[in-house]
């Protein structure tokens, strides 16, 4: 069963419908990928599954349970990595515990064995502006885990960084997310990425967007193997043809 | 008629225990003025950033408080609360809280909505979106109104001890100048000066310690 669902979803926006009619679901460590054109609906969706929207109609579930229109029940992580330029790494990454009313250091005593897992040692007491776009990009994922849900939206979040880095981090969110048993359901522009880290993968198009297609994705060998075999490039192909 | 700078210096010299008394109180009137001045101008920007209704409608009353002369104004606190410190206190709260009200109200809004956005999807409350992300946000802006606010506090003070008092620089002033002695009038003009930068200097240092994280345009 579906650990997270979205059930017939539709949302206008100022009298214009701007995604009509999504359905999707997420399983338990599973990670998929929402991709289609600039403008299609996909950024308002999340806003939606992540509660700060309510939706003209349809609904929003988490274990069978309507949460709809409620903030904090999944976690979420936009773009651009979002840390405080004013708080240093380690209470940038225990913020969600200073939400839910913890001390600084009862809460920076939950995150600190964590810095070691995510590949930030030592940079705990850093600001965000000493860090490299990776180790940001690291840092807003911790802090997005610490959000405690067990699905995790996440909207564009390497699009800022550059290639290399980029498939550093790829292999690193697949191994993090599965020791975590994090479900992920994250936006992309880009198809290598979405063939890269998904399990399944929804096209949205038209307008008013909606799902037209849903590709399973079968990955064999590291991902760096797969990404050198002719079945990701005809995964891409497939996916492009789509849009 | 002109001094020049060494009887200038010779009168400060001279009159050098006289004037820091005069100066404790234009520095008293000035502070007290100045807190009063921020803790409005803090209370005001919080409810011009909640609400945008007061924000629509107080940002023009605020600017037109700023276009009232304060040497006009300063002669009518005089009749109605006397020659005491209350009048100074108000005039300087006056002429200050407008910077940090407006230095704040800026800083507040400006935050990035995507942070606001994912504060929210945390979970996170009004007073929580402002303690970890719009109040500190504000603090750069903070430090550059204040900056303007502690120059405005000396003269504030100082026009207002000139329409009515006892003690003071501005009271210093009027008295020398009545009694021609232009080369003490420059001694108190440059102990005025002395002291807004002095708390130009003092505001750097906090800023320096408080928003570390953003280095200061030169």
């Amino acid at each position: 069963m579906a650990i997270f669902e979205a059930r017939n979803i539709t949302q206008s926006y100022e009298g214009v419908p701007i995604i009509e009619d999504i359905c999707l679901a997420l399983n338990h460590g599973e990670v998929v990928c929402l991709i289609g054109a600039s403008g299609v609906g996909k950024s308002t969706l999340f806003q939606v599954l992540s509660g700060m929207k309510k939706p003209d109609s349809g609904g929003v579930f988490l274990n069978g349970e309507d949460i709809t229109g409620k903030t904090g029940m999944v976690s979420y992580m936009l773009q651009k990595d979002m840390l405080l330029p004013f708080m240093n790494v380690i209470d940038n990454v225990a913020l969600p515990y200073r939400l839910k009313g913890f001390k600084k250091k009862e809460a920076r005593e939950k995150v600190r064995s964590y810095f070691g897992q995510f590949g930030l040692e030592g940079a705990q007491d850093k600001l965000p502006d000493q860090l490299s776009g990776g180790m940001r990009q690291r840092a807003a994922f911790m802090r997005t885990y610490f959000f405690g849900r067990e699905v995790v939206l996440l909207d564009e979040p390497f699009s800022a960084l550059d290639e290399l880095t980029k498939a550093d981090l790829y292999e690193w969110y697949l191994n993090i997310g599965g020791e975590l048993g994090l479900a992920t359901l994250f936006i992309s522009h880009s198809l290598e990425e979405a063939v890269s880290l998904s399990n399944r993968v929804y096209v949205m198009s038209g307008v008013p967007g909606r799902i037209e297609a849903e590709v399973a994705i079968k990955r064999r060998g590291s991902l760096r193997e797969f990404c050198s075999t002719s079945e990701f490039s005809e995964y891409k192909n497939r996916l492009r043809d789509l849009l | 008629m002109l001094p020049s700078p060494w009887d200038a210096v010779s009168a400060f010299v001279d009159d050098f225990s006289i004037l820091m008394k005069h100066t404790l109180t234009t520095v008293a009137e000035a502070l007290i003025g100045l807190a009063v001045g921020i803790v409005v101008g803090f209370a005001m920007a919080i409810i011009m950033d909640r609400f945008n209704l007061f924000y629509f409608g107080f940002r023009p009353l605020l600017i037109v408080t700023q276009t009232v002369p304060t040497i006009a104004i300063a002669p009518l606190f005089a009749l109605w609360l006397g020659y005491g410190i209350a009048p100074k206190i108000l005039l300087v709260s006056l002429t200050t809280f407008f910077p940090i009200a407006v230095g704040l109200v800026d800083g507040y809004r400006s935050v990035d909505s995507d942070m606001v956005d994912l504060m929210r999807s945390m979970g996170a409350n009004e007073w929580k979106l402002f303690r970890f992300v719009k109040f500190p946000s504000a603090l750069p802006n903070f430090f550059s109104a204040l900056k303007i606010s502690v120059t405005y506090s000396v003269v504030g003070a100082v026009i207002s001890e000139w329409v009515g008092g006892v003690n003071g620089l501005g009271v210093y002033m009027i008295r020398v100048k009545n009694s021609y002695s232009y080369d003490k009038m420059f001694a108190a003009i440059i102990l005025v000066v002395a002291v807004s930068l002095i708390f130009m200097a003092v505001v750097n240092i906090l800023r320096r310690y408080i928003v570390f994280w953003k280095a200061e345009i030169k």
